[in-house]
């Protein structure tokens, strides 16, 4: 007996170890198409998650944030195929339309590596998902306000998103975040609209701080001896002519 | 301290000099006293065959597991740690509760029916329906602490009041869950084929939500004899089937204040009739 059941004890030692082995020699190999294709239909995601939305879509941004880093070795984010990645993020928000989880992942991981055509059409579907989420996703319009001004560098879709950033904005949102469309407009010269917008900030008593009053006024102030300036020449032009 | 031996005390109990007398109640009264002393014992011989069995391990297990999906979730996620943590580890919470009641409670069931030893228990001055109703609430007390146990790692990350509202709520689905353990039980006597019914049963039951939506969004093509039949099946299933989806919703635990347990109280309540009821009428077909 003792005997039977030290050849039984020899026998999985050899079997582990070879189980050991065969993993360690298995190759894992990475997707050479860098796709992680469509995803999942988002009825097929509510059942197989026996009607638990939220769980479904965390755990698909789970898997699409996870999906350049595989088999222990790191890809470029720009080597992903971004329709695919797009359309996670898309399916994300329309499972979970209260969570801010996929602005957040577009604006912060995935807009740097697109294209200005992709980013536009990428800032516009946040914007989209921002108004149908105000409290969970302001930081991410926040932000794509910055990526449209600066990496972009169009400053009327910056203003447009600060706009609707204004305008949607919950009691959470901190005045700063209000603030943006004001300043952006006395940037762009259209002095009515940042007068109105300024205006109107000061009047609803949301701005309480001095300092904060005084650099709205002082920045409009700026804006307006710019048109000035830029109107002069253009007057002396004239004359000289 | 077995099922068997937890009857005979019952019925100790129950004839012993001066039981019921206080006083001068009426017969009915007596028997009523009889009858809860019976449930009561029934329920704690239920509640030590779970603590003697590997029950607690099982239940320490998932709880374990949830713990460290929970950290790991939240380790990984780049923004709402706490959210992630709890969307993945609410429902997982969920299923490990419902299995691990449901494994325990179709064992000891389908054991005591199969090998004889409820004949030996039935013989004392036990009512059938007394045995169903002990069994059950031994059954909802193992379930206080299935619950209990798989809600504690969420607690890291949950807002107390709706934890507790959705630890409450979990328990009545377990209620139920193991109301309906009994219930197949006394039809097939059998772990495996209880335990298949019953996900079967689960799964439909948490699901109806959905296909009701899908019914009514797309509905069932085909020839229209198929359609009407599909339509009319499901509308059955909507009616009879408890509505699970209703129960420890997730959405609780992340959104505060949206806890909304007054559907899933009202539901419990209906089951609490419906289980003793079909286990009753069920038990005596088969048993005589």
């Amino acid at each position: 007996m003792a005997d039977a059941r030290t050849l039984a004890a020899c026998v999985l030692a050899v079997a582990l170890a070879a189980q050991a082995a065969l993993a360690a020699r298995t190759t894992r190999t990475w997707d050479p198409d860098h796709a992680i294709g469509p995803p999942p239909p988002a009825l097929a995601t509510r059942i197989a998650s026996l009607d638990e939305p939220r769980g479904a879509a965390y755990a698909l941004a789970l898997v699409l944030q996870s999906f350049d880093a595989q088999a222990g070795q790191q890809q470029r984010i720009a080597a992903l195929d971004r329709a695919d990645v797009l359309a996670w993020l898309a399916r994300i928000g329309a499972i979970a339309p209260d969570s801010g989880y996929d602005t957040f992942l577009a604006t912060r991981v995935y807009a740097e590596t697109l294209s200005d055509d992709d980013l536009r059409a990428l800032l516009v579907q946040v914007r989209a998902r921002f108004e149908q989420a105000p409290d969970a996703s302001w930081t991410s319009i926040a932000h794509a306000v910055w990526l449209a001004g600066h990496r972009l560098g169009d400053r009327p879709l910056a203003a447009d998103l600060a706009g609707s950033l204004r305008r949607h904005a919950g009691p959470g949102v901190p005045d700063w975040a209000r603030q943006m469309e004001a300043l952006l407009r006395a940037d762009l010269g259209e002095l009515e609209a940042a007068r109105r917008l300024i205006g109107a900030l000061l009047d609803a008593g949301t701005v309480t701080d001095e300092r904060e009053r005084r650099v709205l006024i002082v920045r409009l102030r700026e804006a307006e001896r710019r048109a000035t300036t830029d109107e002069r020449p253009e007057a002396g032009g004239e004359a000289g002519r | 301290m077995t099922v068997a031996h937890a009857h005979a005390r019952a019925h100790a109990r129950a004839h012993a000099p001066g039981a019921g007398a206080g006083g001068a109640p009426s017969a009915r009264a007596a028997d009523a006293a009889r009858a809860a002393r019976v449930v009561r014992s029934l329920a704690h011989a239920t509640l030590l065959e779970a603590w003697r069995s590997r029950w607690p391990a099982a239940a320490l297990l998932a709880a374990a597991t949830i713990a460290g999906l929970t950290a790991f979730a939240g380790a990984i996620a780049l923004a709402e740690p706490g959210a992630v943590a709890i969307a993945l580890g609410a429902p997982l919470a969920r299923i490990a509760a419902v299995l691990v009641l449901a494994t325990f409670a179709a064992s000891a069931l389908s054991r005591e029916l199969a090998d004889g030893s409820i004949d030996l228990v039935l013989a004392a001055p036990i009512s059938r329906l007394g045995w169903i109703l002990g069994r059950w609430t031994g059954l909802a007390a193992v379930a206080a602490g299935t619950a209990l146990a798989v809600s504690a790692p969420l607690a890291a990350h949950a807002p107390p009041l709706a934890l507790a509202a959705w630890a409450a709520s979990l328990w009545m689905e377990l209620c139920i869950v193991g109301g309906l353990v009994l219930l197949l039980s006394i039809s097939f006597a059998q772990v495996p084929a209880t335990l298949l019914s019953l996900l079967a049963f689960y799964a439909a039951s948490r699901l109806i939500g959905v296909f009701l939506l899908l019914a009514e969004r797309a509905p069932i093509e085909g020839p229209r004899l198929v359609a009407r039949l599909g339509d009319a099946v499901l509308a059955v299933l909507a009616h009879l089937l408890p509505r699970l989806d209703l129960f420890a919703r997730t959405e609780w635990l992340l959104d505060a204040g949206s806890a909304r347990p007054g559907p899933a109280v009202l539901q419990t309540l209906v089951w609490v009739a419906i289980v003793p009821a079909a286990a009753w009428i069920d038990f005596g077909r088969r048993r005589g």
